[in-house]
């Protein structure tokens, strides 16, 4: 990322903004891309002529490339924990728990089951 | 903008169901009762791993310990992104996270009564699973239309989460109910335990002024015995259809008032635990809390020193 800051450059020199947009209030803020410009102001600017010409939004989030840190996508021992089976982190793991439910003439719930009750 | 108008405008935002971002202006006592109550949430998770904790070197198999073992990091998760929320929104007073732990072992902020109690055996430890997990799962899932985004979008992911725990209660409840005389005991035994500890764990009928505010700006738009309405719901069957027993012989479902009778827990006893820390495990596992958090400063003091050590990033 090589960004130069200097404001001596003869031809005027923007710097990169990557762009985030939220959709709706219970939405995050997702990455979708990048812009140049000359300020932050502007960027969110450009971000939304070129990003949101069809779609909704609700915010955009414009910060400057060099703030952000990122991991190296040659270092995969960095995610090396999906490595083991993760099957008792899942409710994948435990398909049982639904026969057993069954063999006590009880229905299985899931949370979805509860979630429905508290919007009910 | 005078202050009356700015706060009726904030209301009509609220009436109008608009969700509220940690950037928007709001009205102090807005911004305090989410705190207070984010802030408690928060810690509550925290102090929630402690009692599985103590079941995690004593687990019966290994893919239990696994399971107990990804429960607890869970919890801990969900206390850091709250505790984040809370902080946002507790800027104004200059508060950041050193303060919001300390506060617990200070006792200037409450946990879940819940979460004092002791856990015996095993039982126990499937049981908060089935039931403190099944109780929290239901507060939360009610929280996600709150009016404060940030809290709600948080709740989105804790609750995904939050669907193993279930799972994972349900699994040892299950196994034991399915076991040898002396597991199903043992399981009767923790439901009865747990039982009235639930029972109180979702409020008074009569809600507090703060709650009544919270329901008025739709923090909560939930009341406490409709919170503990649908978990009797869910829970009391679910325990029946085990051939288990609850320790209170009111619970039945009353048809003509579409609601479910049980003995009121004891009030008074349950608010001391959780005003005092005289629960019998409070003690314990607040000194735990610190020893954890004052033990480790040195850590963190070295990882900012480390960090102002290095080169500024190259660009
Ligand atoms: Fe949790
Ligand atoms: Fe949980």
């Amino acid at each position: 990322m090589a960004v130069n800051q200097g404001s001596q450059q003869k031809q005027p020199h923007y710097d990169v903004y990557e762009v985030f947009i939220q959709r709706d209030f219970l939405g995050y803020h997702t990455h979708i891309g990048s812009v140049v410009a000359a300020s932050p102001e502007l960027a969110q600017l450009v971000a939304r002529e070129n990003f949101l010409r069809r779609d909704a939004a609700i915010s955009i989030w414009v910060v400057h490339q060099t703030d952000i840190h990122e991991t190296s996508y040659e270092d995969t021992d960095f995610f090396i924990n999906r490595a083991t089976d993760k099957s008792y982190r899942d409710v994948s793991g435990y398909v049982d728990n639904a026969k057993k439910w069954k063999a006590f003439k009880e229905r299985a719930i899931t949370i979805e089951d509860l979630v429905h009750d508290a919007k009910r | 903008m005078s202050q009356d108008l700015r706060e009726n405008a904030f209301m009509e935002r609220i009436e109008r169901g608009e969700k509220i971002e940690s950037t928007d202006w709001m009205p102090e006592e807005y911004r305090k009762l989410l705190i207070k109550q984010i802030h408690m949430h928060g810690i509550s998770e925290v102090m929630g791993a402690y009692p599985e904790k103590e079941w995690v070197p004593k687990a019966p198999n290994l893919r239990r310990k696994l399971a107990l073992i990804a429960k607890v990091q869970d919890e801990i998760g969900h206390g850091q992104l709250l505790l984040r929320v809370a902080e946002d929104l507790a800027r104004p007073y200059g508060k950041v996270r050193d303060d919001m732990i300390e506060d617990v072992y200070t006792g200037r902020v409450k946990f879940h009564n819940v979460f004092h109690m002791d856990a015996p055996t095993w039982a126990d430890a499937g049981v908060i699973g089935f039931l403190v997990d099944g109780g929290a799962i239901i507060t939360q899932a009610s929280l996600l239309e709150s009016s404060y985004a940030p809290y709600a979008r948080i709740l989105t992911r804790i609750c995904a989460e939050e669907s193993f725990h279930m799972q994972h209660g349900e699994s040892i409840v299950l196994a034991l109910a399915d076991g040898t005389e002396q597991q199903r005991e043992m399981l009767q035994q923790a439901i009865h335990h747990w039982w009235p500890s639930m029972m109180f764990f979702f409020g008074p009928p009569e809600m507090s002024g703060a709650s009544l505010r919270m329901m008025d700006y739709k923090i909560r738009t939930r009341t406490n015995e409709q919170l503990r309405q649908r978990f009797i719901g869910r829970y009391a069957p679910r325990i029946h259809a085990l051939g288990l027993t609850l320790p209170d012989s009111n619970v039945y479902y009353d048809v003509e008032k579409d609601l479910w009778t049980y003995s009121e827990p004891d009030w008074e006893m349950f608010s001391h635990m959780v005003r005092e820390n005289s629960g019998p495990q409070s003690q314990q596992r607040l000194q735990l809390r610190r020893q954890a958090h004052e033990g480790q400063q040195w850590v963190r003091e070295a990882m900012i020193r480390a960090n102002n050590l290095q080169q500024p990033a190259i660009s």
